[in-house]
């Protein structure tokens, strides 16, 4: 008899309430430790802006010129806040691609200080003189942090020429690609679906249009993206092995702005502007690709009548109330379609919206609250003249989330909050009037809940530390008939749960800690550990992944992944901190891993959980990247070294094979050069050992059919990987209200036959005998975009 | 539904959005150990083989190693032995079996002293009522669809195989299903074949063989494995086999039910 689902939930959040309460308190233990100075002290906060488009700065650095070491980073809505003893200071706030600001202040009283940096307008050639080099990378206390902006991304030469975060990332070591102009990421060690993808903190479940040749992310509406890939912070939770935090454009407060490209596979237009000048603003900004555009020119009226396209569409709209309150309200839709005829359809996508309040209850302390819907889904219809069906799939999320940040001191912040989301998966809806409705898939519940608190020391002025915990559980909600399992995947056991039953919880505590010990200047040592869990789980069983891949959650049968992560640095800056170096190992272990029984049949199964087998992993390796961020040559090199393996009783006998993202070495070199005011030139080359894969030993017949006989799991290599691309930028004009050029790109542009798959059959050409067949993609694929910018 | 998928990659390749290249290249492949193999069948119409082969490496030729001088033994639940001759080498046979419905059969193979067995009940037959043809717009042609016309048992789970014949040329897919969308009900099983495309006066036969869990399970991954050979699956793996010390392939014993059709002008 299962118990009742209130007590249950009752049970639950009151367990929830006071784990919550105990972690506040212990960190507001850990928090008050350096609360006993002498004399008054005050605040100055504020937010820092661009000063062109009004935009707030993200990571922008603010410092206090007399007190070396004090200084500050704004968060993810520019805002800052510095406590300090009574006096008189310099306050200098930098970013880099900007001109600092400098403000000598008298604090004898808690101020506002907002501030506007402009866009350094450096002349070509210029040296930019400064006298502190900003060096965040060495005085950031968590590792295993790289940040893109939107302008680096557009400047790196890729696929069909239309810049794409998720492309871009794949070049930096630890992250790595899943497969040729996939969109698809790796990081290390982990599986594509263990990346946490945000867009304004909404999750994207299925990042990728297209078999994944393109990713959701226009670069046109995105401001910056930062990825976290080792000891990641305890505000961030839900996925074992990253997060991609992607922020859309805020809009520009200042003045109406319309950008957009015409490229050969897809066009964009982006318009922004204030709604209330200085108060709030506006970005809408869409793309649509036409290849089916060409289908029309067919004679093939069949042809004529397919569609093959995807779009995307993304709004932003932020309103300052006053200087306490803010609100943004950010939207995304994106669809695949994919046509042909009259009798089949396909189309896959996601939504999400997010709704964020900013409040400040001081100026010390700062909240967001938000509410963020996400949804993904597929369906598929298919008509003839007797039939006619229609199968879909979704998984919707609404979430609410609440973070706080407490600046308690300028080498102390405390941040705290917690998330709820409610799941519904939807695995195959069926319609029409087909046999296949009794296929139906009952629907899914889950609700997942995380409270966190985390806090940010600078012990000294050569440590700092940064530590939490985050406490996350799962409930597996019913209503539903509930399956349990025998040996072979075959159902056992089945009831049929109430609406709000409590099938299964768990709860998972989520220690993260980092550590930076800056040895001098120019050097400092990192360390981290962390664990993350993970409660949803995507099955699919191809090599690049498809639309109808589908998540499941975490139930009384499959158990939360989990991943602890420890990991070293040592980041040493040269020549001026214009050049930097980092060196990275890390050692990772996941449990309760998921694989598949021989011949699962995933698509449309109500017992899917049968078809799975759980097991463990362990992945390693170091990562090297010397990267130069400031001059007229930019660009960096990364290396990564690195093993990951997978261990299942029921594969491979039990023994530890290779997973298939495993590569023992990958190397990529990117370089960005500003030639003169007209040109800019870009390049990039990828080498990377092959996946490991599963190739026949063997072969014998079988009712007059030659069958491949495989000897082990994922005991062969693809063919090493190599490309270089290139690209360039001719600049036509550009002034103070418009700016357009032309960008022109070749992807693969010594035409390596790249392996994208090996293919066995019967030789077409010596009888008796059998051959491997490569299949390449993409050689010397040029691609040519005009793009412009009214300001 | 698999199929629905491989469709749309066939068509974005084809609409050229993925230049696609195709050559033939040499790859070290280690070689493997000599597994038996064993392909067995018995059914309702007398029926009775075993087949024996090994393993070959995959660089050599498609000339399997026969097995000779094995003792191939099959017996039932009912305490029946049945020794099945050498008839040529590698191949066991008896002709005319008397095959009994709801029996279950073991075979036992000796070879050099190792012994391989599996085992295989017999379903009760289901017997295929009718065939007819019917007229179906699929994407761009019409094509001319097969129904095959059966009552399904209710009492049992029931395992099927269409086997599809165009004249004399058999159509070796494992055209498989459970009873799960249709147990106890009348079927009319639509079976297109791409391959095979009838023209008016053309005969088909279909058999419908039935069949047990074990031999399903074994179609089913064997299909996977073929499928498998094309290089998007992220693992391809063996067919279940049921046989015991690691021997390949299968012992089915099946029931079997003929029709044919012409097709009309």
């Amino acid at each position: 008899m299962p118990p009742n689902p209130f007590s249950e939930l009752r049970f639950n959040l009151l367990i929830m309430n006071i784990l919550y309460q105990r972690l506040l308190f212990l960190l507001c233990l850990f928090g008050g430790l350096s609360l006993h100075a002498q004399g008054p002290r005050y605040t100055i906060s504020g937010i820092v802006t661009d000063a062109a488009s009004g935009e707030e700065l993200i990571g922008a650095i603010v410092l206090v010129k007399e007190k070396s070491g004090t200084g500050v980073v704004t968060n993810a809505y520019g805002f800052y806040s510095l406590d300090m003893p009574a006096g008189s200071y310099t306050i200098r706030v930098q970013y880099t691609g900007y001109s600092a600001f400098e403000k000598a202040v008298v604090l004898n009283g808690s101020q506002k200080l907002n501030v506007s940096l402009s866009a350094a307008n450096k002349e070509l050639g210029e040296v930019e003189i400064s006298a502190e080099k900003p060096d965040e990378n060495l005085s950031r206390v968590t590792m295993g942090v790289e940040k893109l902006t939107a302008k680096e991304v557009k400047m790196i030469p890729v696929l069909f020429g239309e810049a794409d975060l998720l492309k871009t990332i794949q070049l930096l070591p630890g992250v790595k690609s899943a497969g040729e102009g996939n969109t698809g990421f790796f990081v290390r060690g982990g599986s594509a679906d263990q990346n946490l993808i945000l867009l304004d903190e909404a999750p994207v479940y299925n990042a990728s249009h297209l078999l994944g040749f393109f990713s959701v992310f226009n670069a046109d509406a995105v401001k910056e993206a930062t990825l976290y890939k080792g000891a990641m912070p305890a505000e961030f939770g839900g996925r074992l092995a990253s997060v991609l935090d992607v922020k859309m454009n805020d809009g520009n407060q200042k003045r109406y702005n319309v950008r957009g490209g015409i490229g050969n596979i897809a066009s964009r237009l982006t318009v922004e502007g204030p709604v209330v000048k200085d108060k709030g603003a506006f970005m809408v900004s869409g793309r649509r690709t036409y290849a089916d555009v060409f289908l029309k020119l067919s004679r093939d009226t069949n042809l004529r009548k397919s569609q093959l396209y995807f779009y995307d569409l993304n709004t932003k709209f932020n309103y300052k109330i006053n200087d306490k309150n803010r609100i943004f309200v950010s939207g995304y839709f994106g669809r695949d379609n994919f046509g042909f005829a009259d009798q089949f359809r396909f189309d896959w996508g996601n939504a999400t919206a997010t709704v964020r309040w900013n409040h400040l209850f001081s100026d010390k302390l700062f909240s967001n609250t938000s509410l963020i819907f996400s949804d993904y889904n597929y369906r598929i219809t298919l008509s003839a003249s007797d039939f006619d069906v229609n199968i879909g799939s979704t998984i919707r999320d609404w979430n609410l989330k609440q973070d706080y940040q407490y600046f308690i001191r300028s080498n102390s912040t405390l941040k705290f909050g917690w998330n709820s989301i409610y799941h519904t998966f939807m695995p195959g809806e069926i319609g029409g009037n087909s046999i296949l409705s009794a296929l139906n898939n009952e629907r899914r519940y889950g609700w997942e809940n995380a409270a966190y608190v985390q806090h940010i020391l600078q012990v000294n002025s050569k440590l700092s530390v940064d530590y939490g915990l985050r406490i996350s559980s799962f409930s597996y909600l019913g209503p539903g008939t509930i399956y349990t399992y025998d040996e072979q995947g075959d159902v056992a056991s089945s009831y049929k749960a109430k609406r709000g039953e409590f099938v299964k919880t768990y709860f998972n505590p989520e220690p993260r800690a980092s550590l930076n010990y800056r040895i001098d200047s120019l050097q400092s040592f990192k360390a981290g550990y962390a664990r993350t869990v993970q409660n949803l789980h995507l099955l699919s069983n191809t090599t690049s992944g498809n639309p109808t891949d589908i998540w499941i959650p975490t139930s009384n049968n499959v158990r939360p992944e989990t991943g602890d992560q420890i990991s070293l640095g040592y980041f040493r800056n040269l020549k001026e901190n214009t050049w930097e170096f980092s060196a990275e190992t890390y050692y990772k272990q996941m449990g309760n891993q998921i694989d598949y029984r021989n011949g699962a049949d995933l698509l449309l199964n109500q017992q899917v959980e049968g078809e799975l087998v759980f097991g463990s992993g362990r992945a390693y390796g170091l990562e090297l990247l010397l990267r130069k961020k400031v001059g007229r040559f930019t660009g960096w090199i990364g290396y990564t070294l690195a093993r990951t393996e997978r261990r299942f009783d029921e594969v491979n006998d039990g023994n530890w094979f290779p997973a298939r993202q495993d590569r023992t070495h990958d190397i990529s070199i990117v370089a960005m050069y500003e030639l003169n005011k007209k040109w800019t030139l870009a390049a990039d080359f990828v080498y990377y050992t092959g996946n490991a894969v599963t190739f026949p030993s063997g072969k014998y017949e079988i009712d007059g059919q030659i069958v491949n006989y495989y000897s082990e799991r994922n005991g062969y290599r693809m063919p090493a990987y190599h490309r270089f691309d290139i690209s360039a930028t001719y600049y036509r004009k550009r002034t103070e209200t418009y700016e357009s050029s032309w960008a022109f790109s070749v992807y693969n542009a010594y035409g390596r036959q790249n392996a994208f798959t090996i293919s066995f059959r019967e030789s077409q050409t010596v009888p008796n005998t059998t051959e491997a067949v490569q299949l390449s993609l993409f050689r010397w694929v040029p691609s040519i975009t005009y793009n412009f910018h009214f300001k | 539904m698999r199929y629905l998928i491989q469709l749309f990659s066939a068509v974005v390749i084809a609409l050229g959005l993925l230049p696609g290249c195709e050559k033939v290249i040499d790859l070290e492949l280690r070689g493997s150990d000599k597994r038996l193999v064993i392909e067995s069948q018995l059914n309702t119409e007398g029926l009775c083989y075993a087949k024996l082969s090994r393993v070959n490496n995959y660089d050599e030729s498609n000339v399997f190693p026969q097995i000779s001088g094995a003792i191939v033994i099959l017996s039932d639940d009912a305490g029946n032995e049945f020794l099945l001759p050498e008839t040529e080498p590698g191949l066991y046979a008896i002709d005319s079996f008397p095959a009994v419905p709801g029996r279950t059969y073991t075979l036992s193979v000796n070879v050099e002293g190792e012994i391989y067995s599996s085992s295989s009940t017999l379903p009760l037959p289901v017997n295929i009522d009718s065939l007819s043809i019917q007229k179906e717009l699929f994407f761009v042609d019409t094509d001319l669809v097969t129904v095959c016309h059966f009552v399904d048992p209710a009492e049992v789970v029931n395992y099927y195989r269409y086997v599809y014949t165009l004249n004399s040329i058999t159509d070796n897919d494992y055209l498989i299903e459970s009873d799960e969308l249709f147990n106890g009900q009348a079927v009319s099983a639509q079976l297109l074949n791409f391959g095979l495309e009838p023209d008016p006066g053309d005969t088909i036969r279909i058999d419908l063989w039935g069949f047990d869990r074990a031999a399903f399970d074994y179609f089913n991954t064997l299909e996977t494995a073929i499928d498998g050979a094309s290089g998007q699956q992220a693992a391809p793996a063996n067919p279940i086999s049921r046989f015991s010390n690691g021997a390949m392939g299968y012992f089915c014993a099946y029931t079997i039910s003929r029709a044919s059709i012409v097709v009309e002008e």
